[in-house]
């Protein structure tokens, strides 16, 4: 895809969310209240016991983790009912007949939803955090570009995801149970409360087995520095192979999607 | 006796309405459970680790859940329109409902059905099972003559919040990032005991936004605990009285919202 | 006139709405909350009518009018500023559920039927809602399928009609506590023009066997010339006509065009009497003829006489293009506004 067009499509959608202010302000409070009560939990927990190091976290290690994990949950915000409106009434069609690929257009129209989420909730969430919290970032160059680069392979990852789920409403007249289950699966596998170190023996092959870490878990390692940069490239050779995956699921649904469009008519 | 039989057909049809996707209804009790699965599963994560959260253990953070499910499961099965009510507004939906001869508040109450209240009963009563097992709950006469008055009471207050933040929608018209965020992400706030947040929270979540009598001070009389709790023991039977009020003011509320809408047209 | 003889009296009816005008997002309306900058906007302003029973009222005015606003008030959807209204002696505002058992009501843009439901179950909730009998329900369900031929389609779900199936079942819904006063708003929008026939045939006939009070809003001006003897126009907010459709015709035609297509692209009208050019373009011509000089047959034999026509036709302005007239101000009314002819 033309990366002019694609840019294009990231402002349309990043202005699309701009005109809902008031729903930006509630959208702090709502995430800031997730680091409230989790930030005060772990401080709960760590609190009762003489010891100040458990899973190999710190208690402000793990403040750290709980408000990164969320400021980079947050980041991800997309719409994940576009795909599945737009089978329902019809203008799925529309995809048929555009030179552009269907996938990077959604991935546009995602990114511009995100932008918009950091910048108007990451951020303040973050800095406000910083003052009220104890909280430790290691301040090393590469390891921010790692997380980047970490943070942009999770966000290919839950884009993927999210277009997969949204597709099976070619098949099934409500996805929502779909998406529901998808966020279960999402809440308790890619550590977005509990980091993965604290899982017991018995999951982690589960948790290694399904890709949902890699789309949040890893990327807030590197940046809170639990993982030393030695370790990273692996991590994003994991990610990249996972994204090679996920490609594959998405193409073979797509086009088995655009089959039935064009056999049934939706 | 009329005026329910009237309201009995109302519901029995917003049942039937639901049953027309009774694949999708099976699939969605189903990915409900496994949320909640999921955040139990968090909560044996961490209490495998730590053993308990301020003197709660496994069997206490149960029960503390059972009463919380039951009170949104009985919630979601009478006030779950009032989610989308915004839109009721915004459509024009709203006028609809004002030229029949029945109450606006009773009409949309029974006009749609929650599966979801299927779900949170079972979640209710399995962590009842298991919360009474392992925390030892010794269920004399008055316990369980007071159980579902605790849940009504849990009830009245969850519904009472649910009314009030609905009927913004009269004078603001779009709420619904208000709407998600005081009924679906405070929930989290009493999947703890509230002992765990600072005492500026601990006074918010009991008199301003008091959530906390649905599960963490009734708690304290089934369990038999004394003491942590804010003002123990004068709250721990509260939850009926603090509903009733929580919902003569929405109730209320909601009132001049209609009152407002009647005389601007929004 | 006999008072039970009336099925709508409006009174001095107004309708003020406050528009905040910075009112633009949260912060604006948050400033808005301190400046109360308010701009008041006289949606309906003071009118007056009578309609008795029986008859078959258009209401019309362009968007913003008033129209909508007035018919929720007499609908009890909204409560006037000033001024009262009694719908078959009810004050809907004030009695708002007991009006509503006694007036059905269309909005041609969204159904009042169970979406997901086949239209036999959203009929039965509505007899129940209305408190119908049994018996009573039975008998008019076998009026209205006669008339709007229902059975085929009582089985099927809502979603699965035709726009013109599902408006045939909403107007059926709304007459199932068989109302004495109907309204309707723009029943006939985007309906197709079979459909749309079938929607007016239907319509006078319950207002000619049920005596039914029809109150119709439309921007159709078929549906008026077909439906309505008496016509009521808003326009910001007053009454600016009311009375028979036929007399605003008759009154406001001073002039007949006629549609004249020639072999040749220069042909003169000059010398004929009468007679103005209002439009050409190529070989046709656009031509008007006054009422009080030469009759519409001199001047077609006087222009038949000095040309050859290829093809002729001679155009009634539609009630449409009066009421454009009216809006445009291009014709001057001769009644004061706001008197009813009773």
């Amino acid at each position: 895809m033309n990366p002019k067009l694609f840019f294009k499509f990231v402002s349309i959608s990043f202005q699309k969310q701009v005109t809902y202010r008031f729903d930006c302000f509630i959208g702090i409070v709502n995430g800031f209240l997730y680091v409230f009560i989790f930030t005060s939990l772990w401080k709960a927990l760590y609190s009762q016991f003489g010891t100040t190091m458990h899973n190999g976290f710190t208690l402000t290690a793990i403040i750290t983790y709980a408000v990164l994990v969320m400021a980079v949950r947050i980041s991800f915000t997309m719409d994940d009912s576009i795909i599945y409106r737009k089978v329902m009434d019809g203008s799925i069609a529309m995809e048929l007949i555009r030179p552009t690929s269907f996938f990077f257009m959604n991935l546009a129209e995602n990114v511009g939803h995100s932008l918009f989420h950091i910048m108007a909730r990451t951020f303040p969430i973050v800095i406000m955090s910083i003052f009220l919290f104890d909280i430790s970032i290691p301040f090393e160059p590469v390891r921010f570009l790692a997380f980047l680069f970490s943070f942009l392979a999770g966000y290919i990852l839950i884009s993927m995801l999210n277009f997969a789920a949204g597709l099976l409403a070619f098949w099934f007249v409500e996805i929502f149970p779909f998406m529901l289950f998808k966020y279960a699966l999402f809440t308790f596998f890619a550590g977005g409360i509990v980091p993965i170190d604290f899982f017991p023996e018995f999951l982690k092959p589960l948790v290694n087995f399904l890709p949902f870490q890699y789309m949040l878990y890893f990327p807030t390692v590197i940046l809170t520095g639990r993982v030393p940069l030695a370790e990273v490239h692996s991590i994003i050779i994991s990610q990249l192979i996972w994204i090679l995956i996920m490609g594959v699921i998405c193409n073979l649904m797509w086009s088995a999607g655009k089959k039935k469009l064009v056999i049934q008519g939706g | 006796m009329e005026l329910i039989k009237i309201y009995l057909t109302l519901f029995a049809t917003s049942i039937k309405e639901r049953m027309e996707y009774k694949a999708s209804f099976l699939f969605y009790v189903f990915a409900i459970m496994t949320f909640y699965i999921g955040q139990i599963g968090l909560l044996f994560v961490l209490l495998n680790r730590f053993h308990q959260i301020k003197g709660w253990t496994m069997g206490d953070m149960v029960f503390l859940y059972s009463l919380h499910a039951f009170a949104y499961g009985f919630t979601n099965l009478i006030f779950s329109q009032l989610i989308n009510f915004d839109k009721m507004v915004v459509d024009g939906e709203f006028d609809r409902v004002l030229v029949r001869p029945l109450s606006p508040l009773g009409q949309i109450i029974f006009s749609k059905f929650e599966v979801s209240t299927v779900a949170h009963l079972v979640i209710g009563f399995t962590a009842l099972y298991f919360g009474t097992h392992l925390a030892g709950i010794e269920w004399t006469f008055k316990k369980v003559l007071l159980f579902p008055v605790i849940v009504g009471g849990g009830v009245l207050i969850a519904g009472g919040i649910r009314l009030m933040v609905t009927a913004v929608a009269f004078w603001t018209l779009r709420n619904r990032s208000l709407v998600h965020t005081v009924i679906f992400s405070s929930k989290e706030f009493i999947n703890y005991p509230i002992n765990i947040y600072n005492m500026g929270m601990q006074y918010f979540l009991t008199f301003i936004f008091p959530i906390a009598f649905i599960n963490f001070y009734p708690a304290h009389y089934f369990l038999d605990r004394s003491g942590e709790g804010l003002l123990y023991p004068a709250l721990e039977m509260g939850t009926p009285i603090v509903g009733i009020i929580v919902f003569t003011v929405s109730a209320f509320t909601w009132k001049v919202g209609v009152n407002h809408y009647q005389s601007t047209g929004s | 006139m006999q008072q039970d003889n009336i099925a709508i009296e409006v009174k001095r009816l107004r309708k003020e709405f406050k528009l905040s005008s910075s009112g633009k997002g949260f912060l604006g309306k948050l400033k808005a909350l301190f400046h109360r900058k308010h701009k008041i906007i006289t949606a309906v302003n003071d009118i007056d009518f009578k309609i008795r029973r029986g008859e078959f009222v258009g209401y019309v005015g362009e968007n913003g009018a008033g129209k909508s606003t007035t018919i929720k008030m007499l609908t009890g959807i909204l409560v006037p500023t000033s001024g009262t209204a009694n719908v078959n002696g009810i004050v809907p505002f004030k009695d708002r559920k007991k009006n509503a058992a006694k007036i059905g009501v269309v909005f041609g843009q969204r159904t009042q039927l169970w979406w997901d439901l086949p239209v036999r179950e959203s009929f039965d909730l509505l007899r129940v809602i209305f408190r119908v009998s049994r018996l009573d329900f039975d008998r008019q369900m076998t009026k209205l399928d006669e008339a709007l031929g229902l059975r085929p389609l009582l089985e099927m779900p809502v979603r699965k009609l035709s726009l013109g199936q599902r408006m045939r079942c909403d107007i059926a819904a709304s007459l199932i506590h068989n109302p004495p006063v109907l309204f309707l708003d723009e029943p006939t929008i985007g309906l197709d023009v079979l459909a749309k026939q079938s929607v007016r045939n239907f319509l006078s006939e319950i207002n000619r066997t049920e005596g039914t009070t029809i109150i119709l809003t439309t921007h159709d001006m078929n549906d008026i010339e077909q439906l309505c003897k008496r016509l009521i126009i808003i326009e910001e907010g007053k009454i600016i006509f009311d009375g028979e459709t036929g007399f605003l015709k008759q009154k406001f035609v001073h002039e007949k065009v006629i549609e004249v297509e020639f072999y040749e692209d220069d042909c003169v009208m000059q010398g004929i009497p009468g007679v103005t050019v209002v439009r050409e373009q190529g070989c046709k011509k656009w031509l008007t003829v006054d009422n009080d000089s030469s009759g519409i047959g001199e001047v077609i034999g006087a222009i038949a006489f000095r040309y050859k026509i290829k093809d002729i036709s001679v155009k009634e302005p539609s009630v449409e293009s009066i009421i454009r007239n009216i809006y445009d101000n291009r014709v001057k009314l001769p009644l004061p506004s706001g008197k009813t002819i009773t």
